[in-house]
């Protein structure tokens, strides 16, 4: 790729620019070859066309102040306002705004009317809910308007403001496009500043946002009708597995722990038969393990850790970020609960330090609420090799409880 | 004399121009191709779910550690976004090594999580690894924004854990009159919001974002982006940024809830009535050495907001420093990264 390739690509784009100074207010047809007086004589066709006069800034603050006068005053019709605005100001075209106007009245008031009346017939809860839907959609319809109003009313402040810059001659004349742009940014936004601090500003905003919380629930309800007459999951259903996920992750994450506290203990007791009890008892409180906890904790049938490697076994990051290594610590990014078969030694280190001492744990309650949920935990059975068992929960969203599921399929 | 000096030819000659360098600058972004942060390197040191602790490379000998914690909103690239805009590496040349807690991306499982397990949970666990295996009582923080106003919740609540704190950008009062995102969020109904949505999507806080400044952020930056085409290393900056910035995790729904409510709209933290785990967050309690830094022309969270921390925290040890630049400049601006990494260095040499 060379320079004479980009010079091949940018024709297309000097082409455009000979069509569009062609087609410019006054533009009368054909342009001239060389792009650069095409555009020439497009803008002074413009500059004529705009203000009469060869003053670029007034010329271009009268067109500003025409954009002003073409806006809409009508509220109830922000949404399709900028449209109407643009197509007003083709020859003929008011009638048809005008008309549309009229059926988008008619059209909202009959809707509204409608949305309001019972529903009848055996299939009135469906059509419950699809009017629901309907009202809400009007309903953030009305709260997007409502915005937009207050959002036009900073683009006119905004406008109103730069064509008076452009007009002040006291200010340092303005030598290129960029620095007009740069201009038109700086008014803009502290116009948007400006609009958006104002007490109504957040009040409509927040009704806003409201609106769209309320359509999405009312959208989320029709839904889960439907998924239900299909024999689908609801919602309903996915975040009663979502909660049962996280109460397991609680689980595995203090079974974990207990895990590490057993090999500390067993790290422990290994030391205290190979080095006598002095050693044990500086290994003890390397790993946050009271000598005499370990030495409960350290049946003989414990199964020994296997030797830690020599060095940690951390996962090293390209550095240019096009490949992690999240997979490589534990075998399962972002859970996080199978570390077991790729735990690292830090990891280990982590759990041990985190959470050794049992009193240390029932004192910190968020310490398992940092596994995704702060509900008790369930009495798990203690019988070795039998897998846990819950009772089937009854009713409500636990009838979608995980261990039903796994019961079910097993 | 006119208010616009420009001629027509100048103008036209101009625009001219403009598209040249657009149109062969669709090369350069085609040879540059897509950038991700990420300059040192670093290993993950430890892990609990989604989230993981990684330690930057190579650190220096007997370096003093500081545990950076970053916010939930964003990606924590932004610290190492290149080699030559990375706080990360201005800090290790400063003697520091440097750790930081990656919060990762939640999924819809993790909708419950919200600030006590991100504080209470995660960085207690990631400090109490970092204080075993560094065989330290505690350690230095540094949280970045909301990660900020999380250090500060730990601090207060385990201020025998944390050896120095630093805040940067970091919202305390979340009430102040310039606050514009405070604004916005004041009067939303947060639990229709996070029944509807459960986890808040990235997308549509980058979205919020963005209206704050919308002629800047979505119009001027990208008109800019052409002057800098013909220059490989500047686009392959850009386009770092971008997709640092719109590379954003959600929210949880919980972290969503207690953000808005809790902070926001009842300004908790300010006035003392947070609570996480059912223990008040208070402030007077940071009586470690600690270090607030903002930004001076941040727009996302004000200097008041942050400032607010003075009032708040025990005077005897507190230190308080205003940077030049943005919200994110103060850490990826050419000179303003190595200016916060001189002012931490400075500190922690105080005492």
């Amino acid at each position: 790729m060379d320079a004479a390739d980009d010079d091949d690509r940018a024709a297309p784009w000097l082409a455009w620019m000979r069509a569009a100074s062609a087609a410019w207010p006054g533009g009368g047809g054909a342009g001239e070859s060389d792009p650069i007086a095409a555009a020439v004589a497009g803008f002074e066709r413009f500059a004529n066309a705009a203000a009469g006069s060869g003053d670029p800034a007034h010329a271009l603050a009268a067109y500003i102040e025409r954009i002003l006068d073409a806006l809409p005053e009508n509220p109830r019709r922000e949404w399709y306002a900028l449209p109407v605005t643009w197509a007003a100001a083709w020859p003929g075209t008011e009638a048809a705004a005008e008309a549309f106007d009229t059926f988008v009245d008619t059209a909202t008031r009959w809707s509204t009317e409608f949305l309001e009346l019972p529903a009848l017939g055996p299939q009135r809860e469906w059509i419950a809910l699809a009017a629901a839907v309907q009202r809400a959609r009007l309903d953030e319809q009305r709260a997007a308007s409502a915005l937009l109003r207050h959002q036009r009313s900073a683009i006119a402040t905004a406008l109103r403001r730069y064509a008076d810059w452009l007009r002040d001659d006291s200010l340092p004349p303005v030598a290129s496009l960029r620095a007009l742009f740069d201009a038109w940014v700086a008014i803009a936004d502290a116009a948007h500043r400006e609009v958006v601090m104002q007490a109504a500003y957040g009040e409509v905003f927040a009704a806003h946002v409201n609106a769209m919380s309320a359509r999405r629930a009312a959208e989320q309800a029709f839904l889960s009708r439907c998924a239900d007459s299909l024999g689908l999951p609801q919602r309903g259903a996915f975040d009663a597995l979502a909660e049962r996920h996280a109460a397991l992750r609680v689980e595995v994450g203090e079974l974990r722990d207990e895990l590490a506290r057993l090999r500390a203990a067993a790290a422990v007791a290994d030391a205290a038969a190979a080095a006598g009890a002095d050693r044990a008892t500086a290994a003890a409180r390397r790993h946050g393990v009271e000598p005499a906890d370990a030495a409960r904790a350290a049946p003989a049938e414990v199964e020994r850790p296997k030797p830690a490697p020599a060095t940690p076994a951390t996962s090293k990051e390209a550095t240019s970020g096009e490949a992690t290594s999240e997979d490589a610590i534990t075998g399962e990014a972002g859970t996080g609960d199978a570390a077991a078969p790729g735990v690292t030694r830090p990891e280990r280190a982590a759990n041990v330090g985190a959470a050794a001492p049992r009193e240390r744990k029932r004192a910190r309650p968020a310490q398992r609420a940092a596994a995704g949920t702060t509900t008790p935990r369930k009495p798990r059975s203690r019988t070795a090799g039998a897998t846990p068992r819950r009772q089937p929960a009854r009713g409500g969203r636990d009838e979608f409880d995980i261990g039903n599921i796994l019961r079910e399929e097993t | 004399m006119p208010r616009i000096t420009l001629s027509g030819e100048a103008l036209a000659r101009e625009a001219a121009e403009f598209g040249r360098r657009a149109a062969r600058g669709m090369g350069t972004l085609r040879r540059v191709g897509r950038q991700r942060p990420g300059a040192t390197p670093r290993s993950a040191v430890w892990q609990r779910d989604a989230v993981t602790l990684y330690r930057y490379e190579p650190a220096p000998p007997a370096g003093v550690p500081l545990l950076i914690v970053y916010a939930l909103v964003n990606r924590p690239d932004m610290v190492d976004l290149q080699a030559d805009r990375s706080l990360v590496r201005a800090l290790i040349a400063h003697g520091f090594d440097v750790y930081l807690l990656d919060w990762g991306t939640p999924g819809p499982a993790d909708r419950t999580l919200g600030l006590e397990a991100y504080v209470n949970g995660y960085l207690d666990a990631a400090v109490d690894w970092l204080r075993a295996t560094l065989d330290r009582p505690a350690v230095p923080l540094m949280g970045i924004c909301q990660g900020g106003t999380f250090s500060l919740c730990y601090a207060a609540l385990n201020p025998d854990k944390v050896e120095r704190l630093v805040t940067t950008v970091t919202p305390v009062d979340f009430q102040t009159p310039d606050d514009m995102l405070s604004h916005l969020v004041r009067h939303i109904d947060v639990e229709a919001l996070v029944d509807a949505y459960g986890n808040l999507d990235g997308d549509v806080l980058n979205a919020l974002f963005l209206s704050l400044k919308p002629f800047q952020l979505m119009q001027q930056k990208y008109l800019r982006l052409v002057d800098v085409l013909d220059d490989p290393a500047a686009t392959a900056m850009f386009l770092r940024m971008e997709q640092w910035i719109f590379d954003s995790p959600a929210l949880t729904a919980q972290a969503c809830r207690e953000c808005a409510r809790d902070l926001y709209q009842s300004n908790r933290l300010a006035r003392g009535t947070l609570a996480l785990g059912g223990r008040t967050v208070r402030l007077e309690r940071l009586t470690m050495p600690l270090l607030n830094v903002w930004a001076r022309d941040d727009h996302l969270v004000p200097p008041a907001a942050s400032r607010a921390l003075a009032e708040l925290v025990p005077a005897a040890n507190y230190r308080e420093h205003e940077l030049p630049g943005g919200h994110i400049g103060i850490y990826v601006g050419r000179t303003e990264h190595h200016a916060l990494a001189n002012v931490l260095a400075g500190w922690m040499q105080e005492r």
